[in-house]
């Protein structure tokens, strides 16, 4: 039947205004035979329903539940809009499980509530009195009341013409959510005022989401502004429509909704058919805006929620809510199709046109004007932001056209201010602005010229590791790579953010494999990921396939959308491990290496199930340790396969059948350089320990094998691992070398052990040491002297006999002889003589045992101003004529610190006085005659001593003066005294 | 955690799920392996059919594999609530005398199983947040401090972008709810552990 008449009108407006806030379905091919890009829209503006002529429950009759309906319904009916839903009558039967029924295709109503009818009856409302219907369509318990707050109404537009008209719906009313409380009722009322917004073809809105997500808590302006159409209710009690102010009462956005897509008359149109009653003109008092966004590529973005606020003539701010939305690209394509899952021919694979200029294209096609017209106030400006869509409205709650996955929008959100016209009402010509968005922050890449096409894939990077972009629209990116038999490999791609992380706001990558000879145009024959993310690893797609046979694989990457923009990166990996070296292991296991692509560090290798050590890795290959024979279950009789795994990503890749284990030779471990004899503790031994491994044919070297290095008892450090043991991997002559460094004293055996192979050598270690018995010797400043130095030698803590000390001199000093030997408390000594030395002047000499074990001593200059002379020994004599006086002995230190000065030229004087005779009574006194007197000089020996024989005249009484002088401030002087 | 009382309203999302899986006849998680749609004839609606093969089966199934019987009327054109290779923690009515079901409390039965957020992870989560928003949450406003208009600081200048957040002053109170906030324990692991400890007690009270 051919739509009525009006419904031609309807879309002739539709496709000439081609504008929305929140169609639910726009037109496309090749489902859609009208123009794509048109919202779907009643084939007639009056479409009536019908009710079913029972009682809804026992609370509500028929008449109040007719009344019930017609509030609901009438809300839609504005002014603004065309679309007037009307009552029609009642149904010819009242709808339950009785005369409801599961046909051989579906549920089957009464013939009158049926699509075919449409022409007759739009829209039937069913009273399910009982729930019967209602649990016949959703299962058992769904009409229970405690699922009424989604199963109160259930709504379903059966007839959709290829025309793009809606011929028919039908509405079930659950009576199982009505009852005594009047607030059943009303909730009631507000879930069918939703869903006769939903079959009258208006989308979900998302405006003022803050009332949803309570962020930031929402002003009750916001909440007076958030659509009736949102796409999920918000609890806050029994009852949601208590969850907002004047639920019955549709927002700016919902009559902007109903408007755009039924006006009642083109924009800025006065002179065609007047409105009907009741009606006026869309745009006597409203404007509009439109625009893109786009990316700096110049591709529209799609999914973009544009918002808008209303600034009042006169005023300097807007509104703070939003007043309407619309999403950039509603009527552009929502689904492409790709190689991968094919391209659909249905309704659900036909939404939205491929005008390219309608990818970023959104119109906030109804906008109220705050003023009358011809306000004095001035003209109405607005502010337009953008945002991203709630990640929650997605499927079933979908706001905008990507209905199957969210994606982000590219670049910060922005806002500006249009006021370069004036938003007087459009009806009298006011006139409509225009609001691009073009972030210059958004993503900017559209470089796709690497990528293969469909008849001539790129070859993959041999490191299987690559990054792309899925840009434009409906780009896919062919790639190839070659496989052999009785291999499995896993290919994965992980959507990128901007950023360059993994995301699911992104792309939404698939997969699909053919083998290389096949057809081009057909879906995938080898393997496919029907949807995106099928993983445990976030943002990423997989997929893995088995050769039998060695051939070329041509597989493609595509969105499941069949989009494609400048923010769709993506990260691949072809994980393949393709051949094993050797092919032959020992029984004691051995290194062995894969080849492949997609490797990286933490992959993990079994062989026949047993996990293998990795010793390294490059994207290429994997250096593996096989286990020994004795680590399976059971001896392996055959080729065993070796699976690689990545388990961030769960991808595998198998080889069956690659490794043999038999009974070869093993690893050969040769001997290279080891300590040996006595080394000293705590210095590294001269010689590092090192072996070389060869395969069993002793002549080809194994790389990259980790062998261990032990030391037995403990007490070594091995260079790079400080501690024993130590793993370090052979080097490509099969070469492994570490310094060993005894921190103990003992005897040690070291041990290099590999799979298969040891080598061990033995040393001792001791402690040794050499310290001088006096560091410094300070001499007489400008005076040659002799002195003897002294070292002590210990070994593991004692004096060490017959140790040889070599002895050196150096500048200003000379030792002789050059080489002693320790006696046996250890003590070795030699004799130094200084060179005349300044003031202040050092001499050093230096003393080594065991070549390399050394001290120093030194000869310090004294000034003679510093010198000073003090008595040792030998002060106080007195003696009887007959015996002798001891030596007197001085010594010379130095005044600033006292320490003894060796070679200092001493001056002694001494006189011999007869012991004074008393005084006579009267007359002088007579005077001591002088019995004799000397000078001498002597010069301090090492230890700063000068030993002096006093001067003495035999049998009578006498005293002896004895004084003594060094430098110029050195003096001593005593008395001796004989007596008779 | 005892099970909710009828008209009891789900305070937070756990309480929610139990509230769902008490709707519930069948509940199990699997991925999708096909989707058959069959076009009604001779006044019949259609009907879609949707394979899955069961991980992990907690009631009312039976089997590796589960078919659900999905009146077309819940695939609205557009539409494509299961599609295959995904993975769900289905929560399901009881098949009617028809055969027909639907997930319980609507779209939001069929709960998404993926990959954590967090790119260093390699957790498997079932997502909740379409069932967090089936706990109750204090909704109060907010007061406009400004008669008419009520408006934020909005740079005043023509035609220029203006990059950032947009325009509002609305700071949120610490303490304020969310729909999506207080969500327990989403792993995988912990889901099941959760369900079955429900069903646990589902028996021991029959």
């Amino acid at each position: 039947m051919r739509p009525a008449s009006g419904c031609l009108a309807v879309a002739l407006l539709s496709v000439l205004a081609a504008n929305a806030s929140g169609p639910r379905w726009i037109t496309g091919a090749p489902y859609f035979t009208a123009p794509a890009g048109t919202p779907v829209v009643w084939f007639t503006t009056h479409p009536l329903y019908f009710t079913d002529p029972g009682d809804l429950s026992a609370s509500v009759n028929h008449a109040a539940a007719d009344a019930l309906v017609a509030a609901a319904a009438g809300v839609w009916n504005v002014p603004t809009s065309t679309m007037t839903v009307g009552y029609g009558g009642a149904l010819a039967e009242h709808v339950s499980s009785a005369n409801a029924y599961f046909g051989s295709s579906g549920p089957v109503f009464p013939t009158d509530l049926q699509p075919t009818n449409y022409a007759a009856k739009q829209i039937a409302v069913i009273y399910d009195s009982d729930g019967s219907v209602t649990d016949l369509l959703l299962g058992g318990g769904a009409s229970s009341p405690a699922e009424c707050r989604q199963n109160a109404v259930t709504e379903s537009v059966d007839s959709i013409t290829p025309a793009g008209f809606i011929q028919h719906a039908v509405l079930v009313l659950n009576g199982r959510c009505t009852g005594p409380a009047p607030e059943q009722q009303l909730q009631m009322r507000y879930q069918l005022e939703r869903a006769f917004g939903r079959i009258l073809g208006i989308g979900w809105s998302q405006t003022n989401d803050n009332v949803f997500t309570g962020t930031p808590q929402p002003t009750y302006n916001q909440a007076l502004h958030w659509p009736i159409m949102h796409p999920i209710d918000i609890l806050c009690g029994p009852y949601t429509y208590q969850c907002l102010p004047q639920p019955f009462t549709l927002r700016d956005d919902d009559v902007s909704a109903i408007s755009a897509l039924y006006p009642t008359g083109l924009v800025g149109e006065t002179n065609g058919t007047p409105p009907g009653p009741g009606k006026i003109w869309t745009y006597t008092q409203a404007s509009r805006v439109y625009g893109t966004v786009t990316f700096p590529t110049g591709q529209g973005m799609q999914g973009v929620n544009v918002v808008v606020q209303r600034q009042q003539g006169g005023w300097s701010i807007p509104e703070a809510w939003f007043d309407t939305s619309s999403v950039s690209g509603y009527g552009f394509q929502q689904n492409a199709g790709n190689p991968v899952s094919g391209t659909g021919s249905g309704m659900g694979a036909s939404m939205g046109s491929t005008d390219s200029t309608l990818e970023g294209y959104y119109n906030l096609g109804w906008i109220p004007d705050i003023d009358p017209p011809n306000a004095q106030n001035g003209a109405m400006f607005v502010v337009v932001s953008t945002e991203p869509i709630n990640p929650l409205y997605i499927g079933a709650h979908s706001v905008g056209p990507y209905v199957s996955g969210s994606v982000a929008p590219s670049g910060k959100a922005q806002s500006q201010l249009l006021n370069q016209y004036a938003l007087g009402p459009l009806t009298y010509g006011g006139a409509a602005e225009i609001g691009n968005f073009a972030p210059a922050d958004a993503a900017s890449n559209c470089e796709t010229s690497g990528d293969g096409v469909e008849s001539a894939p790129q070859t993959i990077a041999a490191s299987g590791w690559w990054t792309g972009v899925l840009c434009a629209h409906g780009h896919a990116a062919w790639s190839s790579f070659a496989i052999q038999g009785g291999r499995t490999a896993t290919v994965e791609v992980t959507a990128l953010d901007e950023a360059g992380l993994a995301t699911t706001a992104k792309a939404m990558p698939l997969i699909g494999l053919w083998n290389a000879v096949d057809e081009s145009g057909t879906l995938p024959t080898m393997a496919s990921t029907p949807s995106a993310f099928n993983t445990i690893s976030l943002g990423t797609t997989a997929t893995s396939l088995a050769a039998t046979r060695a051939m070329s694989l041509r597989f493609v990457i595509a969105d499941a959308r069949g989009d494609g923009r400048p923010d769709f990166g993506y990260r691949a990996r072809v994980l393949y491990a393709d051949s094993v070296q050797p092919a032959l292991t020992s029984m004691n296991g051995g290194q062995v290496t894969i080849h492949g692509m997609g490797f990286r560090a933490g992959n993990r290798v079994t062989i026949g199930g047993v996990p293998a050590v990795v010793s390294g890795w490059t994207a290429t290959t994997l250096v593996i340790v096989a286990p020994p024979a004795a680590a399976f279950a059971t001896l392996p009789a055959g080729p065993l396969d070796v699976t690689v795994s990545d388990l961030s990503t769960g991808g595998i890749s198998r080889m069956t059948g690659v490794l043999t284990y038999a009974n070869i030779a093993p690893d050969v471990m040769t001997l290279v350089s080891a300590p040996s004899g006595i080394v000293p503790a705590g210095l590294p031994a001269p010689m590092p320990f090192a072996v070389r491994v060869f395969l069993g044919d002793g002549v080809t070297p194994v790389a990259g094998l980790p062998v261990t290095f032990s030391a037995s008892p403990v007490g070594v450090q091995f260079e790079g691992c400080g501690l024993a043991p130590c793993v370090v991997l052979t080097d490509a002559t099969g070469l492994v070398s570490t310094t060993v460094t005894p921190t103990a004293f003992g005897t040690f055996t070291l041990q290099a052990s590999a799979v298969g192979a040891t080598q061990t050598a033995t040393f001792s270690a001791v402690t040794r040491s050499i310290a001088a018995v006096q560091p410094i010797e300070y001499v007489a400043a400008g005076a040659t002297v002799s002195w003897t130095p002294q070292v002590a030698v210990t070994q593991n803590g004692a004096g060490a006999v017959g140790v040889t000390v070599s002895w050196s001199g150096g500048s200003g000093i000379s030792i002789s002889p050059v080489s002693t030997v320790s006696d046996a408390l250890g003590i070795a000594q030699s004799t130094g003589v200084t060179e005349p030395l300044a003031a202040g002047a050092t001499a050093n000499a230096q003393a080594c045992a065991w070549a390399t074990v050394c001290t120093t001593v030194t000869a310090i200059g004294v000034t003679p101003a510093a010198w000073r002379l003090v008595v040792v020994s030998g002060a106080g004599q007195s003696v009887a004529a007959s015996v002798n006086f001891a030596p007197v002995v001085v010594q010379v230190t130095d005044a600033a610190d006292g320490h003894t000065v060796a070679g200092v030229p001493v001056a002694i004087y001494q006189t011999v006085a007869a012991v004074e005779i008393p005084c006579p009574v009267r007359g002088p006194c007579p005077i001591a005659p002088l019995l004799a007197q000397s000078s001498s000089a002597a010069v301090s020996d090492a230890n700063g001593l000068v030993s002096i024989k006093p001067k003495q005249v035999a049998g009578t009484a006498e005293v002896t003066n004895i004084a003594v002088a060094a430098g110029t401030q050195g003096f001593v002087s005593l008395s001796l005294e004989q007596t008779p | 955690m005892p099970g909710l009382t009828a008209g009891e309203i789900p305070q937070a999302t756990e309480d929610s799920l139990h509230a769902m899986s008490q709707q519930a006849g069948v509940i199990f998680t699997g991925q999708v392996i096909a989707v058959n749609r069959h076009d009604g004839a001779d006044g019949a609606a259609g009907v879609v059919d949707i394979g899955f093969a069961v991980d992990w089966a907690i009631r009312g199934v039976s089997g590796a594999t589960y078919t659900l019987h999905e009146w077309a009327g819940l695939w609205p054109a557009g539409e494509e609530p299961f599609r295959v290779g995904q993975r769900y923690l289905m929560l399901l009515h009881t098949p009617g005398l028809t055969g027909l079901s639907s997930p319980a409390s609507g779209p939001d039965g069929a709960i998404p199983i993926r990959a954590a957020d967090d790119a260093r992870e390699t957790a498997v989560v079932v997502d909740l947040r379409w069932v967090a928003t089936g706990a109750v949450r204090q909704e109060t406003f907010q007061v406009d401090s400004v008669a008419h208009p009520i408006g934020g600081p909005v740079v005043m200048r023509p035609n220029v972008l203006v990059t950032g957040k947009r325009s509002g002053s609305e700071a949120r109170p610490a303490n304020a709810s969310s729909a999506v906030s207080a969500r327990p324990n989403n792993t995988y692991g912990a889901i099941l552990a959760l369900l079955r400890g429900w069903e646990k007690e589902t028996h021991a009270t029959r």
